[in-house]
């Protein structure tokens, strides 16, 4: 009896399982400009998102240190004095989908997720819009971009400098998810 | 299920990330006010920093705090090579000094746990271009060398701390009395007020002998405890410092043997240029 079902319990679990996602690649960068100084870094190695489509979970987390600017004063300044890396190591967005969409079909999808973003230790409530494009190979890729106010997570620009940063910064991802196989780790 | 392999994969990767990474930002600058710091700009990038110091303080209103005097200008241009070490060039227009001298850090601050300090090796050569045939009857005299090792802690955010020592060699010594080999301890501080301000203190204790004696049996009568109090701005590529010193000189060579009963107002600012291609990533830490 126990070995009739075994077998559907297995398939089951793979079924289950191959609903959840996570970030093979995810590459996260910003641009902001100013009249006087233009700030650009990109976060390739500390980023880390995982999907669940059973729930419509999406997990997002982002060790700071990783933005890698191209002058290394303003990447230490953005650490020490903006982000406060050392207190606030990682960013965090833990949301939903605001709707499902047929994720192992291949083809282009505008999806959307709402939920909590959490930068520099402050939450707030923030939409973040895609596109997913399902690849044929069952990989999901992810481009998109938000936009971020500074004051809302209360990153502080000396009142010196208010034309050397810009209060809006430019956020752009892009990441491809493959399907989580548990129990093979 | 998903609830616990999200517990699952959230542990995973916070356990990944616990390994040590190079502290940064244990000072803004790679000076403090007058003295060197453990600092050294990153790989491939070029320091430009102008650093002005005005006349004497304490004549106040009547020359404006100094500032009617005029101005020593130093002129310095910094290279990072590697992530660890610089190599320099600057000019000082009191003395008509020039200097060449490079910086190597073979230790850096990690955290959490690894190496607890920072240790940093500078040495310089000066040459003056005053042309005084009596003082230099060779151009061989003209010539200076220091040699400075610092170790440097950040204890938490708000405080670094710095010692180190420091030698000087002089061709010619200043006086028939003074020595050509001199010795110091140096100190250094910083405290940050605020996400961007920070607090500075510097100074050096001479460890020769004799050193305040005053008259004949001093090797350097009226000699200066060289020290300076400063505060920090950082914007993104720039550091602008402000301070008060007790040393008129801005060369090291020079600051650290002041003999002038003075107290000076400066200031310096630094500028990082990037040369850093960010798509060779691993290059720099």
């Amino acid at each position: 009896m126990l070995g009739r079902v075994s077998p559907y319990c297995i398939l089951y679990l793979i079924k289950l399982s191959a609903q959840s996602y996570h970030t093979d690649s995810l590459t996260i960068s910003f641009y902001s400009d100013a009249p006087l100084e233009k700030i650009s870094a990109e976060n390739r190695t500390g980023c880390y998102s995982w999907i669940d489509f059973q729930t419509d979970s999406v997990f997002v987390k982002v060790k700071i240190r990783g933005f890698s600017f191209p002058n290394k004063l303003m990447e230490e300044h953005f650490n020490e004095d903006y982000l406060e890396s050392e207190k606030y190591p990682y960013a965090y967005f833990q949301g939903k989908l605001v709707s499902s969409f047929p994720f192992q079909q291949v083809g282009t999808y505008a999806v959307s997720a709402e939920g909590t973003m959490e930068i520099h230790g402050v939450k707030k409530r923030q939409v973040l819009a895609g596109i997913f494009e399902v690849l044929p190979t069952g990989k999901l890729l992810l481009q998109g971009k938000f936009i971020v106010r500074l004051e809302d997570y209360k990153i502080r620009i000396p009142r010196l400098l208010w034309n050397k940063i810009a209060e809006e910064v430019e956020v752009s991802f892009r990441g491809i998810y493959r399907p989580e196989r548990s129990g093979k780790k | 299920m998903s609830k616990l392999l999200w517990i699952a994969l959230v542990g995973l990767s916070w356990a990944q990330e616990e390994k040590p990474e190079p502290v940064i930002g244990t000072f803004k600058g790679t000076r403090l006010y007058n003295l060197h710091t453990t600092e050294l700009p990153a790989a491939k990038h070029l320091e430009f920093r102008v650093a002005h110091r005005f006349g004497d303080l304490r004549q106040g209103y009547a020359n404006f705090f100094g500032i009617d005097a005029g101005a020593n200008v130093r002129l310095s241009l910094g290279y990072g090579i590697l992530p660890n070490l610089e190599i320099g060039m600057e000019r000082t227009g009191t003395g008509k000094w020039w200097d060449a001298y490079f910086k190597f850090r073979p230790l850096r601050q990690k955290s959490p746990k690894g190496t607890p300090i920072s240790l940093t090796w500078i040495s310089w050569i000066f040459l003056t271009e005053q042309k005084d045939e009596v003082r230099y009857p060779k151009w061989v005299y003209r010539l200076e060398y220091l040699h400075q090792l610092l170790i440097a802690r950040k204890l938490n955010r708000w405080f670094s701390a710095m010692i180190g020592g420091a030698l000087l060699h002089q061709n010619m010594a200043l006086t028939h009395k003074a020595l050509n080999t001199w010795y110091w301890g140096l100190g250094g501080m910083r405290i940050k007020i605020g996400a961007h301000y920070t607090l500075i203190a510097e100074g050096a204790y001479p460890l020769w002998g004799n050193a305040f004696h005053e008259g004949e049996k001093s090797p350097l009568p009226g000699y200066r405890l060289p020290w300076s109090l400063g505060g920090e701005i950082e914007t993104a590529g720039h550091v602008f410092q402000i301070g008060i010193a007790s040393a008129a000189g801005l060369s090291e060579n020079q600051l650290l043997l002041t003999q002038i009963p003075i107290l000076t107002f400066g200031f310096n600012i630094s500028r990082m240029f990037s040369f850093f291609n960010i798509s060779s990533n691993a290059w720099t830490r």
